[in-house]
């Protein structure tokens, strides 16, 4: 990107005496300014500043019918035209009324009669804040569209209705699914997916820390656990394969939590393993109590000798599951702040299906917002009639 | 996150207060330069005053454990209560770092 040249920019001097824009006008045309425009009258002033953008008014106070302080406020109550540095003229021995310019929203003073230099600088100087300005604030938009398409895409990148409706049909396994990302990106992801016409993995997964680190560190996992196809069906191996290669490419202080589990609907059985995971609630059919599975390996990324241990658990027709991450049990405070007790105890006494409405609608509606950190919430339930 | 720091001998205590939370991140690195800079052979961080900790709060744990040992500095939890101390039962950190009750 070039350098902002101050020279280039457009420059309005509103003044009714020739004397008075004359040289004003020669002064910064002297000093290479090559876009000036003259304005006669307050009126003028404000029409031409209505058809051209212009980056720097110059403007003297007393003008006949529409006088400098008019012109002034006018601009000031424009929309877009809050931030346009005005610089107004006034007599050093008039104090009333360099007041009276600031009120009526003038950016700075020249002392009449003109010093050339010190015009140029506080031309100058006003035109390159205002630069800066621009700058900075396109900086922040750019910024900020950039998170939201970052958050759009970490809401997206998870399985949506279509795959739910294919794993009803394929696996009757009734799927319901909730990811909201940070306003800050958390690294929250989960994902479902068929292995073959009899079993499902599922997985949750949250990689420390926030931001956009956070972030495609998760997708990093994402997409190593697509490629290592030769050990969907193995959860140990899976996490195992996962930690040396987390442990290698990530720093100290940096880890992830997975729960990853195999779903194989014909045995009618789970088997899963826990890096780090919150509690996972299983149900071995929906009308029973929940269990919570609490028990864990360290998180990936800890340790390259940490050894993750395979554990199973039936999976028959009516056998539940549900997975959150800790977004949901973030303590902010307040009545909506929920635990790992509280979220056991709701899903202890109602319908697996209502509680997960009731804690999506809980986040969305109660939780502080923009939210701390991910929330992503997995229900997954067995259908009865499942005929291997 | 406050913290305050008592030096007693070859050991240094941190004192923690409030949430430790990836947010927390500048604080507790100056932490770290504070305690590299007394050079003590064990640094003791006493949590019993914290009342949260995210996966960044843990992070930092097992960031500030590498830096001390690099420094001839042993690390030493001290006293976790309530949801930090289930926090670090539950990811096994046990494992990982001295724990004192």
């Amino acid at each position: 990107m070039s350098a902002y040249n101050v020279r280039d920019a457009a420059l309005l001097i509103v003044d009714d005496e020739p004397t008075g824009w004359g040289l004003l006008k020669e002064i910064l045309a002297a000093r290479g300014f090559n876009r000036i425009d003259i304005a006669t009258s307050g009126q003028e002033a404000l029409e031409k500043i209505k058809q051209r953008p212009y980056d720097l008014v110059l403007l003297d106070l007393v003008m006949p019918d529409v006088d400098g302080f008019t012109v002034c406020r006018t601009i000031r109550n424009s929309l877009g035209f809050e931030r346009l540095p005005i610089i107004v003229q006034t007599y050093l021995d008039k104090p009333g009324d360099r007041a009276r310019a600031f009120a009526a929203g003038a950016t700075d003073l020249v002392a009449k009669p003109i010093n050339a230099a010190e015009l140029e600088a506080r031309v100058r100087i006003h035109l390159e804040n205002r630069a800066m300005l621009a700058e900075l604030s396109l900086y922040k938009q750019r910024l900020e569209s950039e998170m939201d398409a970052a958050q759009r895409i970490q809401n997206a990148a998870v399985p949506q209705r279509a795959v739910y409706e294919a794993l009803a049909e394929s696996h009757n396994l009734h799927v319901d699914g909730y990811l909201r990302a940070s306003s800050q990106l958390g690294g929250d992801s989960w994902s479902i997916r068929r292995l073959d016409t009899t079993k499902v993995s599922v997985y949750t997964l949250d990689f420390s820390g926030h931001g956009v680190n956070a972030a495609l560190n998760a997708v990093r996992l994402d997409a190593l656990m697509s490629g290592a196809v030769d050990k969907a069906l193995d959860p140990a191996a899976m996490l195992q394969y996962l930690n040396a290669e987390i442990c290698r490419v990530v720093p100290v202080g940096q880890f992830a939590t997975l729960f990853y589990g195999v779903l194989d609907c014909e045995r009618r059985v789970l088997r899963y393993a826990s890096a780090g995971a919150p509690p996972v609630l299983y149900w071995s059919h929906h009308s029973a109590p929940p269990e919570a599975w609490e028990g864990s390996d360290l998180a990936l990324g800890l340790s390259s000798t940490t050894r993750y241990t395979e554990k199973t658990a039936t999976f028959a027709p009516g056998a539940q599951l549900f997975l959150y991450s800790d977004g949901l049990t973030y303590p902010f405070g307040g009545t909506a702040s929920l635990n790992d007790a509280g979220v056991q105890a709701l899903l202890s006494e109602t319908d697996m299906s209502r509680a997960f409405r009731l804690l999506r609608d809980r986040v969305e509606q109660d939780f502080p917002q923009p939210l701390r950190d991910d929330v992503t919430l997995v229900a997954i339930r067995q259908g009865e009639t499942y005929a291997s | 996150m406050d913290y305050t720091s008592i030096h007693q001998g070859h050991s240094l205590t941190i004192v923690l207060t409030g949430d430790m939370l990836a947010l927390s991140h500048e604080t507790f690195r100056q932490i770290m330069n504070e305690v590299i800079a007394v050079q003590p052979t064990e640094c003791i961080l006493d949590i019993a005053n914290v009342s949260f900790m995210d996966s960044g709060g843990l992070g930092m744990l097992l960031l500030a454990r590498d830096t001390f040992a690099a420094k001839g500095i042993a690390l030493i939890i001290r006293r976790p209560t309530g949801a930090v101390k289930r926090l670090l039962n539950l990811a096994k950190f046990d494992q990982l770092l001295k724990i004192e009750e």
